[in-house]
């Protein structure tokens, strides 16, 4: 390994990832104005138009916006390699991104066929570009670690869904193609976002901040090695066996034991992560901690209902069946892991550029106080926000199982307190980089 | 006694390079610091380069990563570190 291109010149520009953390808490506030705004219908109905742009907004505008913030940050300094010309990729990105799933909130709200294929546009500019650029700077490293891998597979997956997103758009813009199995291909397109995309780089994320930022043990080496590239490799069987059981060609029984055999690929993930958060070496109280506990047993409910979904043909038909597994796996899995994710790296990256200035021009002589990780995001404000969260998290899945003009009220609300609090917390942290970074700099002209 | 050990192999990323950064201009002629990690601080070795420090890492006895540093312009720190981890 290349030690010395691992180093602190490498981290790119502080604006690089954070332009995309202080826009993902914007789209939650978003979603969860659709949400009071719709009433029950979006949570009780996955094909509701309203149902569809809050998914997007939550997955793209929250999820996706944090992870091409992360992968940006994490490649130069965990793998070494340099995004080419950052400032203007994470620009042209971060603006694709924003306006392109605005658009496609706004196509499927008010069922606009324009608006649509603008979003099919910008968002199809957005992955082909953020794919492109990942996969330039990660094919010039010639060394492989568990990061990298999942990484790899992560942008495959994400390859793949964006080929079915297009299609699938296409299709609702009225662009006239005619697809096969549309319903197949729209659980497709659901299960390769949320576990190619989303949960396979959260595992490889995972295998980095969870042992550097909680002091745990290392997940074992041979899940790090294997557990990613057979989930995508079962996703691929799975794909190619469940179109050909729609098409009659094998027994749903044989394409259903590939899901079975994901659901036990990421309950192995969730209980390795439980078992090494418990055999961590500093037993001190850590909010990020209960962040990624409640994402991983969250994780563990979503694989129970989804296997008791294709167990129970009942279950499955229900018509909040789909919106309960969906809201499980993004709201009680994705959400918290990512949440716990900002409350280490922001802070973590604003002391790291606080440190670095301060170190290039003013030497060892400290004369300014950087504050530290707590004092950048305190643990009080995390925690509160933290409880927020989890009684929105909490009242969401109630409103689901009891869909009343007051449940999706209460819920709404609460999870736009959430996001609000989430957002406070981290434009709290840039006010504080911004005071103290312009006080170095006026020593320095001192 | 020439050796300064500083075990920061429990804490969490910032507190180990805080605890060095203000540990090493403390280091006397011909002492040098035994810095005890869980892994390898990639980030500091840029600021020691830049500081005027010099270091060696090896893998630890009782934890991973061990990271020995003395001041450049300091042979006789260096000398007692090479005849520790020789």
């Amino acid at each position: 390994m290349n030690t010395a291109s691992l180093s602190l010149e490498q981290t790119p520009p502080l604006s690089v990832p954070l332009r995309f953390f202080l826009t993902a808490p914007l789209f939650g506030l978003l979603a969860s104005f659709l949400l009071l705004y719709e009433g029950p219908d979006l949570l009780i109905n996955r094909w509701h138009p309203a149902t569809l742009a809050f998914t997007h907004l939550l997955t793209l505008g929250f999820v996706t916006m944090v992870m091409f913030g992360a992968m940006l940050q994490l490649l130069p300094v965990l793998v070494g390699c340099s995004v080419p010309r950052p400032i203007l990729v994470s620009s042209i990105l971060h603006i694709l991104l924003s306006l392109g799933t605005l658009s496609l909130a706004g196509g499927f709200v008010m069922g606009n066929a324009w608006l649509m294929n603008v979003a099919l546009v910008l968002l199809g500019m957005s992955f082909i570009g953020f794919i492109i650029v990942i996969n330039y700077a990660l094919i010039r490293v010639k060394w492989r670690n568990s990061i990298m891998t999942a990484m790899h597979f992560a942008l495959g997956a994400l390859a793949v869904n964006v080929v079915l997103g297009i299609g699938l758009g296409m299709l609702f813009g009225g662009l006239g193609i005619i697809l096969p199995l549309p319903t197949v291909l729209i659980h497709l397109h659901f299960t390769w976002g949320l576990i190619g995309w989303i949960g396979l780089l959260v595992m490889g994320i995972a295998y980095q901040v969870v042992p550097m930022f909680q002091i745990t043990p290392q997940y074992p080496p041979l899940l790090t090695r294997w557990l990613v590239p057979l989930i995508f490799i079962f996703l691929l069987i799975w794909t190619v066996l469940d179109i050909l059981a729609h098409l009659n060609k094998v027994p749903f029984i044989i394409a259903q034991l590939f899901p079975g055999l994901i659901g036990l690929g990421l309950s192995a993930f969730a209980l390795t992560t439980l078992n090494i958060q418990a055999h961590r070496l500093r037993k001190l109280p850590d909010i990020t901690l209960n962040y990624w506990r409640v994402g991983m047993i969250g994780l563990l409910l979503s694989i129970i209902i989804w296997v008791a979904g294709l167990l129970s043909s009942d279950l499955a038909m229900k018509p909040f069946y789909p919106v309960l597994l969906g809201v499980f796996f993004i709201a009680g899995f994705v959400l918290p892991v990512i949440q716990g994710m900002l409350y280490k790296i922001i802070p973590f990256l604003i002391w790291l550029h606080l440190q670095n200035q301060q170190l290039n021009v003013l030497k060892v002589i400290s004369i300014v106080k950087i504050p530290n990780m707590k004092q950048i995001i305190p643990d009080r404000l995390a925690r509160r926000q933290f409880f927020v969260y989890l009684f929105a998290f909490g009242l969401t899945i109630g409103a689901i199982l009891l869909p009343t003009s007051f449940t999706y009220v209460l819920a709404g609300v609460v999870l736009a307190c959430s996001f609000l609090f989430l957002g406070y917390n981290i434009y709290r942290a840039l006010w504080l980089y911004q005071s103290v970074s312009q006080e170095i700099a006026n020593c320095n002209s001192l | 006694m020439s050796k300064q050990v500083l075990d920061v192999s429990q804490l969490e990323p910032c507190e180990p390079l805080e605890r060095v950064l203000a540990a090493i201009p403390k280091l006397q002629v011909g002492e040098y610091l035994c810095m005890l990690h869980r892994m390898e601080p990639l980030h500091l070795y840029p600021v020691l380069t830049r500081d005027g420090y010099s270091w060696l890492t090896r893998a630890g006895r009782d934890v991973p990563v061990e990271v020995y540093i003395w001041r450049s312009t300091d042979t006789q720190a260096e000398a007692a570190v090479h005849a520790e981890t020789k």
